[in-house]
Parts: C-alpha cells; sequence; structure tokens
C-alpha cells in the first residue's frame, strides 16, 4: 500500500506534465488539441531514433526533440489552426483530430505496432525506504523533471514579456490586440510550447512505460482529465490532477485504474460543466 | 406567373421524387434478384450502413450542434447485443439488432442526464471518454468473454443479401426518419438552434428536449447500424466495437459529405466506401491519406461537396426550407 | 396599477462575476417603463435574467402572476416575454421569414400553417414584407434589428424587451425605429425599453428607472428622474473616467 502511494505520487509528477501543455492550449488558444496525446507519442518515438542512432541517453535527446517540437507546434498553429480558429471551434477541433489519426498511423506505418520503451542506465536502482517500501530512482528523477518543467514554465509566463503577453491574450485577446500584442503570433508561442512539454512528456513517459503508436489517446485522456480538474494557470491544480490520476492507475490496477479515471473525468465534467475556467 | 412557378416547382418535385423511386427500387430488386456479385453486395452494404451512421452523426452534430466524439460507444453496445443475445441465449438474430438499438437508445438516454449538462467541447470529449470507458470495461468484463470477443450465432445464417436487404432498409428509413424531423415543428427549431441557441431558446424553442430527441433517435439508428454490420462481420472485440476508428470514418463521411445538410452523409459514405475499398492495397497508407483528404476539405471547402453544392447552385434533392408563400 | 413583472432583491452574473445586486423594480401592464444607465451597469444583463439566459443567484421575478425566478428561457417566452438583442442574433442561414417562423412556431405555439398570416403581419409591421425570402445573415444593421422586433412580435408577447434598438443606427434610420416603436406601443403592448438616447427617452416612456452597478437607483417620472442630481452624478462619474 505504502508502495502504491509512493508510485502513484511519483506518476502524478509526469501526468501532471502530460497535461500541462493541453491545459495550456485549452486555456489560451481556445482550442481543444485532439492531437496531444500523439504529439507526446510522437516525441517519444523521436526521442527513441535519436538516442539509438547518436547512443545518447534518452534524457539528452531533449536537446533536440524540445526546440523540434516547438518549431513544428509553432508552424501547425500559424499554418493551419489560426485561419481555421475564425470559423469557429469545431472545424479546428475535427482538424486536431484528423492530426491525430495521422501522426498515430504514421507511427504505426513506420515503428509497426511492437511496444518500444527508452532505456537509461539506472534503470533498475532504487532508495529503499525501510520498512515503507523503496523509491525507484527511474520514476523520482522523472516526477522531479516533471514539476521542474511546470515551474520554469510558470515562471516563463509570469516573468517574461512573451509569457505576459500570451498571459494577457489569454485573459482578454481583444485588450490584448489593443495594446499591442500579436495575437496570432503569441498563439504560435503557446502552440509551440505545449508541444515542447508534450516533448519532455513524450521522454517521461517512454522512459517508464512501454509505448506503442496508439497509446496516445490513453495519454490524451490523462491530459483531458488535468484540464478539467486542474485549471488553468494554476501549477497546484495540475498537479493536484496528475496526483489523482496517478494514483487512481496505481491503486486501480491497469485496467480498472484507467476506468476509475474515466469515471473521475466524467463526474468533474459534469459537475463543472465549464470546466473550472470560469474566472 | 406566380402559377407557371408554383407547377415548375411541383414538377421538379415530382422528377426528383420519380428518380429518387426509381434508384431505390432497382437497389432492391437487383439485390434480391441475386444481380449484384457478392463483392458489390458487400460495398453497398458497407454504403447502406455507413450512410445511417453518417446521417446520425449528422443529425446530432450539422443540427443540434453537439458534436459525438463517441459513436462507437452505440456501435459497440449493439454489436454485444447481438452476439449475447445469438449465442448466449440462442435468441434470434433479429431480436438481437432490435434490442440492439433499444440498449443504445437507453445507453444515450443514460449519457444525456450527465453530458448534456456539458456544452461544446466537453460534450465532445465526454462522449470520446464514455467510449473509451465502455472499452475498458468490456476488456475486462467476463460475462462477454472480457478480450477474446464474441461470435453470432445464426442457424442458418442470414446470407449477405438479406443483409443487404436490411441495411439498405435501414438506410433509408433513418434519412425518411431525419427528414420528417427536419419537416417538423422541432425540426424548425433545431435549424434555429443550429445557428444561435440561446436566441432561440428565447423565442420558445425548447433546446434541451429537441437535442434530447436527436440523441436517443442517434443513438438508436446507430445501434442498429452496428448490429447490422456485426451480423454481416459475425464476431466483435471490444477494441474494434468500441474502436475510434468508428468515429473517424463518421466524421470524416460527414465533414466530406457536408455537414448540415441531408444529402452530405449519403454523398460522403459513397466517396469514403469507395476510397477505402481502393485504398486497402496500401495497408497502413488508407487512414493517413483519409486523414489528409479530411482536413484539406475542412480547410478548402467548408460546407463540404453538398453543402458546397447547395449554397453555389441553390440546388438541394432534400430541402426543409420554408416559405412564406407555403 | 396592475403588476405584469417584478423584480425583487435579485442578484445575477456571469460565472463568478455578479453584474446585478439587489435589483428591484416593477412594471405595469400596458405602461412603457424606459430603464437607463451607463455602460456597463447591467442593463442587458437585466433582460438576460428577466428571460432565463442566466439564472439568478439570489430573490425572485414574478411575470404575470407566476414566479418565473427558475423557468427555463423557452417556458418564459411562451409566458409571454418577447426580447430583442442589443446586438442582434439572427438564425442567419434561415430567411427572414423563417427566422418570424420560428419565433410564431415555438414561441407563439402556433402551427406552421396557422403561423404564416402572423408572421406576415410582423414583418408588414417592422417592414421586412420584402425581404422575406432573403437569408437573414445578408441583411443590413437596421433591417437586422428589425427582424429582432419582428422575431420578437412573432412569439406573440405580452411584454417586448427592446435593447438598444436605436443604437448604431444613422440619425435617418433612428427616427424609423422610433417611430415604429412608437406604433407598437399604440397597439398596446407592454414595453421595457433601453436607450441611452435621453430625449426619446423622457417624451416617449411612462416611467423611467435609472440603473447604477447593477440596482436600481432611481424610479420615477421621466422627467423627475432626469432632473435627479444621483442620476446626474451617475453619468458624471462615467463621463469623468472616460
Ligand atoms: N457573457 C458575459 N460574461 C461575463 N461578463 C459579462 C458578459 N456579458 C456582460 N458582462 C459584463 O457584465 C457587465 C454588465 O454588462 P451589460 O451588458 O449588462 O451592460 P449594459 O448596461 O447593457 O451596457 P451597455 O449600455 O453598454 O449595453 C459588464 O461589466 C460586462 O463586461
Ligand atoms: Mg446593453
Amino acid at each position: 500500500m505504502a508502495q502504491q502511494l509512493i508510485n502513484g505520487i511519483l506518476l502524478g509528477g509526469v501526468y501532471a506534465l502530460v497535461g500541462v501543455g493541453m491545459t495550456m492550449i485549452f486555456g489560451i488558444v481556445q482550442l481543444t488539441n485532439l492531437a496531444h496525446g500523439e504529439f507526446i507519442i510522437l516525441a517519444a518515438y523521436l526521442s527513441s531514433v535519436i538516442s539509438v542512432g547518436l547512443g545518447l541517453s534518452p534524457l539528452l535527446t531533449l536537446i533536440i526533440t524540445v526546440p523540434l517540437m516547438f518549431v513544428i507546434g509553432y508552424i501547425l498553429q500559424n499554418v493551419l489552426i489560426n485561419k481555421l480558429m475564425e470559423r469557429g471551434s469545431e472545424p479546428a477541433l475535427l482538424v486536431t483530430f484528423g492530426l491525430s489519426i495521422i501522426i498515430q498511423n504514421a507511427l504505426l506505418l513506420i515503428f509497426s505496432a511492437d511496444a518500444n520503451r527508452l532505456i537509461v542506465s539506472f534503470q533498475a536502482l532504487s532508495i529503499p525506504l525501510g520498512g515503507m517500501g523503496r523509491i525507484p530512482v527511474l520514476n523520482l528523477v522523472v516526477c522531479l523533471i516533471g514539476i521542474a518543467t511546470l515551474f520554469v514554465l510558470n515562471l516563463f509566463l509570469k516573468k517574461t514579456y512573451i509569457g505576459r503577453s500570451i498571459r494577457a491574450t489569454s485573459d482578454d485577446k481583444v485588450a490584448a490586440a489593443l495594446m499591442g500584442v500579436n495575437v496570432k503570433q503569441t498563439y504560435g508561442i503557446a502552440m509551440g510550447l505545449a508541444l515542447a512539454t508534450a516533448a519532455i512528456a513524450g521522454t517521461m513517459v517512454g522512459m517508464i512505460y512501454p509505448f506503442y503508436p496508439s497509446t496516445g489517446s490513453g495519454y490524451l485522456i490523462i491530459a483531458f482529465g488535468v484540464v478539467v480538474i486542474g485549471g488553468m494557470g494554476s501549477i497546484t491544480g495540475t498537479l493536484v490532477a496528475g496526483f489523482i490520476f496517478g494514483l487512481a492507475q496505481v491503486l486501480g490496477g491497469s485496467n480498472y485504474g484507467l476506468l476509475i479515471g474515466y469515471l473521475v473525468l466524467i463526474v468533474m465534467l459534469a459537475v463543472r460543466p465549464q470546466g473550472l475556467f470560469a474566472k | 406567373m406566380n402559377k407557371t412557378k408554383v407547377t415548375k416547382k411541383t414538377g421538379k418535385k415530382i422528377l426528383r421524387f420519380g428518380v429518387l423511386v426509381v434508384l431505390i427500387v432497382l437497389l432492391y430488386v437487383l439485390g434480391l434478384a441475386g444481380l449484384f456479385s457478392t463483392n458489390a453486395m458487400r460495398i453497398l452494404l458497407n454504403i447502406a450502413l455507413y450512410v445511417t451512421l453518417g446521417t446520425m452523426w449528422n443529425l446530432m452534430s450539422g443540427f443540434t450542434g453537439m458534436t459525438s466524439l463517441g459513436q462507437q460507444a452505440f456501435i459497440g453496445i449493439a454489436g454485444y447485443t447481438l452476439c449475447v443475445i445469438t449465442s448466449t441465449y440462442n435468441l434470434p438474430f433479429w431480436i438481437g439488432i432490435v434490442l440492439g438499438g433499444l440498449f443504445s437508445a437507453i445507453l444515450a438516454l443514460l449519457m444525456s442526464m450527465v453530458l448534456f449538462r456539458m456544452r461544446g467541447m466537453y460534450f465532445a470529449i465526454a462522449t470520446w471518454v464514455t467510449a473509451e470507458a465502455l472499452k475498458t470495461f468490456f476488456t475486462s468484463w467476463k460475462f462477454v468473454k472480457m478480450g477474446a470477443g464474441m461470435s453470432v450465432k445464426a442457424r442458418p445464417y442470414p446470407g449477405v443479401s438479406l443483409i443487404y436487404v436490411i441495411a439498405l432498409s435501414l438506410s433509408i428509413i433513418a434519412i425518411l426518419v431525419v427528414y420528417s424531423l427536419l419537416k417538423s415543428k422541432t425540426g424548425l427549431g433545431l435549424n434555429a438552434m443550429r445557428d444561435d441557441a440561446d436566441a432561440a431558446s428565447s423565442v420558445g424553442v425548447n433546446i434541451f428536449r429537441s437535442r434530447l430527441l436527436c440523441f436517443v433517435v442517434s443513438g438508436f439508428f446507430t445501434g442498429i447500424a452496428g448490429a447490422i454490420f456485426y451480423l454481416n462481420r459475425g464476431s466483435i472485440f471490444p477494441s474494434g466495437g468500441f474502436g475510434t476508428e468508428w468515429t473517424v470514418a463518421i466524421v470524416f463521411i460527414v465533414i466530406i459529405g457536408g455537414i448540415g445538410t441531408i444529402e452530405g452523409p449519403i454523398l460522403g459514405a459513397i466517396i469514403y466506401v469507395a476510397l477505402s475499398e481502393y485504398l486497402s492495397k496500401y495497408p497502413g497508407y488508407s487512414m493517413i491519406i483519409l486523414g489528409f483528404i479530411a482536413i484539406v476539405v475542412i480547410v478548402a471547402l467548408p460546407y463540404g461537396i453538398a453543402g458546397t453544392i447547395e449554397r453555389k447552385l441553390n440546388l438541394t434533392v432534400f430541402s426543409t426550407r420554408r416559405t412564406l408563400e407555403g | 396599477m396592475d403588476t405584469l413583472l417584478s423584480f425583487k432583491n435579485v442578484d445575477a452574473g456571469y460565472g463568478r462575476v455578479k453584474v446585478l445586486s439587489d435589483l428591484n423594480f416593477e412594471v405595469y401592464r400596458g405602461e412603457v417603463f424606459g430603464v437607463i444607465g451607463p455602460n456597463g451597469c447591467g442593463k442587458t444583463t437585466m433582460f438576460n435574467a428577466l428571460i432565463g439566459l442566466i439564472q439568478p443567484t439570489k430573490g425572485e421575478i414574478h411575470f404575470d402572476g407566476h414566479n418565473i425566478t427558475n423557468m427555463s428561457a423557452n417556458a418564459r417566452c411562451n409566458l409571454g416575454l418577447g426580447r430583442t438583442y442589443q446586438v442582434p442574433r439572427p438564425f442567419e442561414n434561415m430567411s427572414v421569414f423563417e427566422n418570424v417562423l420560428v419565433a410564431a412556431v415555438h414561441g407563439a405555439g402556433l402551427s406552421e400553417q396557422a403561423a404564416r398570416p402572423e408572421c406576415q403581419r410582423a414583418l408588414e409591421i417592422t417592414g421586412l414584407y420584402d425581404k422575406h425570402a432573403v437569408r437573414s445573415g445578408e441583411l443590413t444593421l437596421l433591417d437586422r434589428k428589425r427582424l429582432e422586433i419582428a422575431r420578437a412580435l412573432g412569439t406573440a408577447p405580452k411584454m417586448l424587451l427592446l435593447d438598444e434598438v436605436a443604437a448604431g443606427l444613422t440619425e435617418a434610420e433612428v427616427q424609423d425605429v422610433m417611430a415604429l416603436v412608437a406604433n407598437l406601443k399604440a397597439e398596446g403592448f407592454t414595453i421595457i425599453w433601453i436607450e441611452h438616447v435621453i430625449e426619446t427617452m423622457v417624451n416617449s416612456t411612462n416611467r423611467l428607472m435609472c440603473m447604477s452597478e447593477g440596482t436600481d437607483l432611481l424610479i420615477g417620472d421621466p422627467r423627475e428622474v432626469m432632473a435627479s442630481e444621483q442620476v446626474e452624478a451617475v453619468y458624471l462619474g462615467v463621463e469623468e473616467d472616460e
């Protein structure tokens, strides 16, 4: 039991990271990115290819995958989504749905349906905690990286000029535009940042769990949960949501864990139909 | 002058009606007389089922503004109902199909209690999550043999021509039901809701009731179509029955064909089935190509094929327009 | 006096934003009840609460003998509340006629057949008859405002709620709309009329309410309300801000 609690909490840090990009896009661009899970898995595969190809540790591949995913997000938003958003939210929603199908099937085509995994040197290490169980080093590292990413992102949004203009746009895009913020550009950067967090999330989940081209949808659901439970712009909310899902998953086992997660999510959606964004 | 206009209009109507009737009679007669090859029959059967699925998703998304990404919940439930009824209880397959539709309608009713509190994207997410939850549940439910799947039992097993006739009839009934619904008082309200739900409610349109009606009707027919699909296929697994691929296909069909039009899902289903037949030569690529086509259409033809024709040429087969002259 | 509508201690808003606070007023049958107040003081929000687009968090609303506080918007419309939107919200893909038809069928509960003459009448009163077949998304602002009124009339209301039907129009167009409202008044509709044009408010209403920060600042004879120092202060306060 104690061991499961430890595992659940450590998993929570990663799940918060899985959700934070989705939350950003939902809050700032007002888009539900149905391809967020696929972007996470795409990043995991990129990381795998690079680490095998260059003989790097998966953690070091972030140096390449994070900027790469940022650029992909920036271009995607500027070339495709910004234009569609002018026609309302539905076309953009459906396009991200199309993207998720394309990415998933392209991965299937290239990498087959076999399980893949990112291997690190400290894979099997753990710290004993007396009679309370053990802390797996890998999960601890992954959790800490997740939390650190959240804090850096938060700092960026609060302290930098770009971050502040992103937040201003999310509060009131008309007012932001009047104050000279280039709204579309800002959306592009926000999407870039969201996919950058997806890149980190992909590497993290790829180190602790096996992944297949089709695992994206599982992470999308977790990301939804974080959006709905956590609320936008609140680091604590995002973390709490991550922990709820982490614990649900670990305590319920592989099948029922997911089911519990779904039920929590549906109940949350029903109780807070507008989400937690009503400011 | 007015009179000639009117007779011209009725003339056109009769012509359209005649063409439709001839087409439908041909589809029945050729099927029953065994003049289609088995392969042609299989393709037409799929088209008929996808017409039904598309028409019902369109009723939701195109007319009530509720985008469901979880239609596979109904398909899976009905498919499993068919299997349980025929192989666990040894009852005739048609009971399985009817009960499949009923259970889907009941599922829709239950879902509405929770999901109708949500709007827009939240509704879309919640329908999808519901379908995923059902998939997970069925994968670990002993009664339906968990992940191992179930099969349909029927002796004698209905041939493809019988299933084809059932599917064709279903698609015709589905279109007629949606068409008459749109022609009714409720349908007038649906058209208004689609443009502005708040304004519609403030001129007396009962949004909740209209949405509920559409959702339950959509669930019922989607379920029946799912059951017929699995009658033809013979077996079902949780991953397929509750698979996201269903929604992908349905969304593709309606978006390409033209959302919010009755003709759209028909055109879309024909294109989708034809494309998938063609692309089946290139396994692995077909979903990617379909995804690309869908994105291109969403960007370039916002109203789909039927919607664009309707706007540019003012041409419709099933018009639900009302005019002051009557 | 025969009270048709009353607001009792109503609080309402959007999500966590409270806009109306402790709003109290009554409207009598047959009168034109004017509402003024600085931008953002909650006039439109009062309409939203009245027709049921938002639910009050406190207080009660009574209309024509019914407690409508928790009723759905469509039920309130059926009781006889017909509303126009400040920023017109036509059903853009429907024709002008179909817009009014929706109101007559769903709001007034008529069959489509019985609704036709009623729609025709509403279109004639508002001067839109010639455009009945036009897609409403293609209308000019003036015609959209007329359509708002035609649609409200289509629901066979006991009370008409007019939200700045003259705002954003040219001088000549304003005259058109004013004449139209005068007509409606003559037909005997009870009207709540929100407008910023003080002169018309003084001349065409029976009583006037000035709102400020979501509450009723002053209600009474239009001239007396306009002459009051309180009202002057509210408007001056706003001007100083700008
Ligand atoms: N949908 C909404 N969500 C949140 N706040 C809103 C919404 N609509 C209006 N508000 C806010 O409520 C307050 C009152 O707005 P309202 O539209 O009722 O003012 P008004 O008196 O009609 O102003 P005007 O004379 O400009 O029409 C304003 O501060 C406005 O920003
Ligand atoms: Mg207003």
